[in-house]
């Protein structure tokens, strides 16, 4: 079975972090093609993909990460790439995991989460206590464990990728993850390791975080009755 | 005391209004994240409907003579807040907007006489 993989890597002012994390993929992991979607980075995250001469989609105007990823996917679905990874430009995610993310890919599974809590606990902290609630919502309406909802670290499938580049209620957010379950897409974690962000800083802060929060916990208690029934068609 | 015509009145109108968010989010006209406010808002209407207390326990510590007209301020005093935030949002749309514009156009311009030699790693 043919698994064309196209790493997307969004890239928000991460001037800092960007070429380590991308000569990594180039020199260690050239089996998959990538792709870097600066998402209008004030900083001159674009200036050194160019020097660099990487594989750089620019956005002139900042979207979020919903927008940027759409971007990506929409760049897929034109050139017919199997599979998407959303993989993080500040150097938390490493690739060493793709390999067996792909494998489950193969298995016939829509979204392949490479998660940090598979085989490790999550621990017991204020930052985790989020993606508790969000694992037990899950667990509670659809049945399904996710143990690491918020894992930015995700595969999607061919037949999904349609979807994502034309639909814009379906993000890379764990209410996306749970409504597709809920249209009978088949979803799987990989245990991964992840690192702490070296430089550079995130775009979350606490009321941020919050908001996020809401949103998600509200698309998956209460919008999500009324969302429309998605047709997975099977592309093979 | 709140008069049971309002409270129906209150519980309809919250009911038509997240009828209509669904609806728009369905036809992905409204994403999750835009439609949050007014999700919420409902629910507040539906409740205060539901338990008058909380209005009339409200105006008399704000010294407001009516509940209902408790419920009038802060409901103006929401719509008000809405509505400068989305005219930020629209001016900032604006901005981007020309950006876009002026990008799109500078390159248009430029292509058409630039040729493409870059090699891609």
């Amino acid at each position: 079975m043919n698994n064309k993989l196209l790493i997307l890597i969004p890239a928000y002012n991460e001037s800092e972090n960007i070429v380590r994390v991308v000569d990594n993929l180039i020199n260690n992991y050239p089996q998959y093609d990538y792709v870097i979607i600066n998402d209008g980075s004030n900083d001159n995250t674009l200036k050194v993909c160019q020097e660099h001469n990487y594989n750089v989609i620019n956005q002139p105007i900042n979207l979020g990460l919903a927008g940027t990823f759409q971007t990506g996917a929409r760049y897929a679905l034109k050139n017919n790439y199997d599979a998407i990874l959303q993989f993080d430009a500040d150097g938390q995610h490493r690739p060493e995991y793709i390999e067996p993310m792909l494998n489950k890919l193969s298995e016939g599974y829509d979204i392949i989460i490479g998660s940090r809590f598979v085989e490790e606990k999550k621990p017991l902290s204020a930052r985790m206590a989020g993606s508790r609630l969000i694992t037990f919502l899950i667990k509670l309406l659809y049945r399904v464990e996710i143990k690491d909802p918020t894992s930015g670290m995700r595969i999607y499938s061919k037949r999904l990728i349609l979807i994502i580049a034309t639909n814009p209620n379906i993000t890379p957010e764990p209410d996306t993850v749970a409504y597709m379950i809920n249209n009978g897409a088949k979803v799987t974690e990989v245990q991964a390791k992840m690192d702490e962000r070296i430089a550079g800083q995130s775009y979350l802060t606490i009321t941020k975080s919050m908001l996020y929060m809401l949103t998600v916990c509200t698309s998956i208690l209460i919008l999500a009755w009324f969302r429309p029934k998605l047709k997975l068609e099977d592309s093979k | 005391m709140i008069s049971t015509l309002t409270r129906i009145l209150l519980i309809g109108s919250a009911f038509i209004g997240f009828l209509y968010v669904v609806t728009q989010i369905r036809n992905s006209n409204f994403t999750i994240r835009d439609s949050i406010f007014w999700v919420f808002f409902s629910i507040a209407l539906v409740i205060i409907a539901i338990f008058p207390i909380i209005p009339m326990r409200l105006a008399s510590f704000f010294k407001i003579e009516s509940p209902t007209n408790f419920i009038f301020i802060v409901i103006i005093a929401v719509m008000i807040v809405r509505i400068y935030r989305l005219s930020v949002a629209v001016s900032s749309l604006n901005t981007k907007i020309k950006e876009l514009t002026q990008t799109l156009a500078i390159q248009d311009y430029e292509t058409s006489s630039k040729s493409d030699s870059k090699k891609k790693r």
